[in-house]
């Protein structure tokens, strides 16, 4: 008896992964992720061929339209180009400016992506946005109250908004291929 | 609470006539800055006047400025937009640096966007540059040609096995291998 | 209707008057019994003649036209001339108005020059440049694209937005729509003559291009029979037959009916669409596969 009873405990252990392994991207546990032994060469050789089809593409303009992710005033936009959004709060650029957006941390377009770890290649896109208008948000009204307390205070405030037009998304680079001395692309001499 | 700003007039981004995408054009086209020359309430207005108009009229050629003294009345800034939007501040005891400051959010703004509340803060006429997710999207082309009813596509996707099915299953395979020890 | 306003003027201040004169000989109270009554007289009155016509801007107190002129070109970043731009913003109308006051007057006139050479040289100016613009699309999108531009409504707004509405010099208030846009053109032209024609293609190209700014092709062209206009392109292109396949459909007889129709030419994808009816999703997979041969997407 005992030893049918160890068996069945064993048989049970061998029996169990199998099926957890296969349903594994739809369910989470907390069994370790398989892993798999890969070709260092064959895995290069495919990541080379997608980014040449990218730059192909890039090279013989035919892309299409292209969207960016930019990172402005720690928040993120999804942009293209003759897009208008709103930055809010104090921000310096003043109406009329024309800026580039520098944080890109996705460029798109319609048939590939590139995501940015956490930003793309420095002087792979240029983003170009123009500040059309700066003006206040409507009157927000703040108010509290503590019950019973006599605490009572109301504020009134207009928040100031920045609206930027993006003129230009384009990649100029080639994917893959940083310059040799990087960090310059933003300095003037 | 307040709730005050559910009652505003609300809308999305207006760019007048697609500002900024040739070139930027300053919005406000004049202004007007009425006060009086001797009461207190104007003092601020006849600073500014005094000190800073040249400069801001030299800053902006493009904006044409009027000056209208009347007598015993509060000052005013009215301005006038491209887009025929009329904007009138009071500038009642205000200082020079106020006033400054209000003519600036005038040349700065587009239109008269007082009470109005932005419902959302981006504007795009491209929503989708890879297209949008439709339920065809990475759907199996050889299911177009399975026939209904099937009881294959039928089934949950996820099917975990029940608890008899494991026991039934543990309970074949012991019955195997004692038979094997047996043998 | 301003006569009506004089005797409601002169009316009310008879009214004034009265109630004064009753005030100062009758009791003598603290309490101005008169002034609410009188108020509410003047209200309902000014309730009833309606509210004012609008007035050109010209006419009010604070209006200097040489600065609105000089403020006109700089907003605009331009450089005009300020003869040849107040030319382009004077209209025959205006030039016949002012002859006619003069004769009235007995004075004599000195010339005054209209806008109507610069209007017809703009016209020539913004034409010929949205053509080359547009050359690398096809004839008729071309066409389409350069009559949406140069539509009166158009070009109306692009110069009523350039704070043109004000200045213009014409008879007719308010200022109509062909007009306007018969002053953009004049404008164009003047640039053209303070400057080059380089400057002046720019200028319609920052103002007047723009304004596709959005707009998809299909938005402003639409062939009338999509699938017909594509036969056509495609034998153009030597492609003789294209085969419409039903690449996935739902909810068939129910108001949600949806259908995804693709056309192909020897297993190759051509143009693909969506619609409520399989008619619809073809014409729709027509629309996409035009734009894909045209714009080789």
């Amino acid at each position: 008896m005992a030893g049918a009873l160890r068996k069945i405990f064993a048989t049970f252990a061998r029996s169990y992964p199998k099926p957890v392994a296969q349903l594994l991207p739809r369910l989470y546990s907390n069994v370790p992720t398989p892993y798999e032994i890969v070709d260092a060469q064959e895995e290069r050789k495919t990541y080379q061929d997608v980014i040449d089809k990218v730059n192909r593409q890039v090279a013989q303009a035919k892309q299409g339209r292209l969207f960016a992710v930019v990172h402005i005033q720690g928040k993120q936009v999804k942009v293209t180009e003759g897009d208008v959004f709103v930055v809010e709060g104090y921000w310096p650029p003043g109406a009329g400016d024309r800026i580039s957006l520098d944080k890109v941390l996705l460029v798109g377009g319609r048939d590939f992506t590139l995501v940015g770890r956490p930003l793309v290649q420095r002087g792979l896109v240029q983003v170009e946005a123009t500040v059309i208008e700066e003006t206040l948000s409507h009157t927000k009204t703040h108010f509290k109250k503590k019950r019973r307390k006599q605490y009572m205070r109301i504020n009134f405030m207009r928040v100031p908004q920045t609206m930027l037009r993006v003129n230009r998304i384009e990649i100029v680079g080639e994917v893959n291929h940083p310059s040799d001395v990087t960090g310059l692309e933003t300095r003037v001499f | 609470m307040s709730n005050s700003h559910i009652f505003l007039k609300s809308g999305f981004i207006r760019t007048p006539s697609q500002n900024g995408v040739g070139r930027y054009v300053c919005q406000l086209q004049r202004v007007v800055l009425k006060f009086c020359k001797n009461n207190g309430s104007s003092r601020g207005m006849r600073e500014f006047v005094e000190s800073e108009l040249i400069n801001f009229a030299k800053n902006n050629p493009g904006v044409v400025v009027y000056l209208k003294p009347r007598r015993h009345r509060a000052p005013v800034i009215s301005a006038e937009f491209l887009n025929g939007d009329k904007q009138w501040v009071s500038c009642h005891n205000y200082s020079k640096q106020d006033i400054s400051k209000w003519l600036n959010l005038l040349r700065t703004q587009s239109g008269n966007t007082t009470g109005f509340r932005l419902r959302k803060l981006q504007h795009t006429d491209h929503p989708s540059i890879q297209g949008p997710w439709t339920p065809y999207t990475f759907k199996d082309p050889a299911e177009n040609l399975a026939e209904y009813p099937n009881t294959e596509l039928s089934k949950p996707k996820i099917q975990l096995k029940t608890a008899t099915d494991e026991l039934l299953e543990i309970f074949n395979s012991v019955q195997i291998s004692d038979k094997k020890g047996v043998e | 209707m301003s006569l009506y306003r004089q005797t409601l003027a002169l009316t009310s201040r008879l009214l004034l008057k009265q109630a004064l004169k009753t005030r100062i000989t009758g009791e003598t109270r603290n309490i101005k019994r008169w002034v609410a009554p009188t108020l509410n007289e003047l209200y309902t009155r000014r309730l009833k003649v309606g509210p004012e016509p609008p007035q050109p801007r010209s006419t009010f107190l604070e209006w200097n036209y040489e600065a609105e002129v000089f403020a006109f070109g700089k907003r605009l970043g331009e450089d005009f001339d300020k003869n040849i731009l107040k030319q382009a913003l004077t209209h025959r109308s205006f030039v016949i108005a002012e002859e006619e006051k003069a004769k009235q007057k007995g004075v004599q006139l000195e010339e005054l020059a209209s806008n109507r050479s610069l209007i017809k040289e703009g016209d020539k100016i913004v034409s010929d440049f949205l053509k080359e613009e547009f050359k690398e699309h096809p004839d008729d999108v071309a066409e389409a694209l350069h009559d949406y531009l140069t539509s009166v409504d158009m070009l109306a707004h692009v110069a009523s937005h350039m704070g043109l509405r004000d200045i213009i010099l014409t008879s007719e208030f308010p200022v109509e729509n062909s007009t306007l846009a018969d002053t953009f053109k004049a404008v164009v032209a003047a640039l053209k003559q303070s400057q080059d024609v380089a400057r002046a293609q720019i200028f319609v190209k920052d103002f007047l291009i723009s304004q596709l700014n959005g707009k998809e092709i299909f938005d402003i062209w639409n062939p009338e029979k999509p699938l017909e206009y594509l036969t056509n392109l495609l034998k153009q292109r030597g492609i003789n037959e294209f085969e419409p396949r039903l690449c996935n459909q739902s909810a068939a007889n129910t108001i949600l009916a949806n259908y995804q129709v693709g056309l192909y030419n020897n297993k190759k994808l051509l143009g693909i669409g969506w619609g409520e009816s399989i008619q619809i999703a073809k014409e729709t997979a027509a629309l996409d596969a035009i734009q894909r041969l045209h714009y080789q997407k």
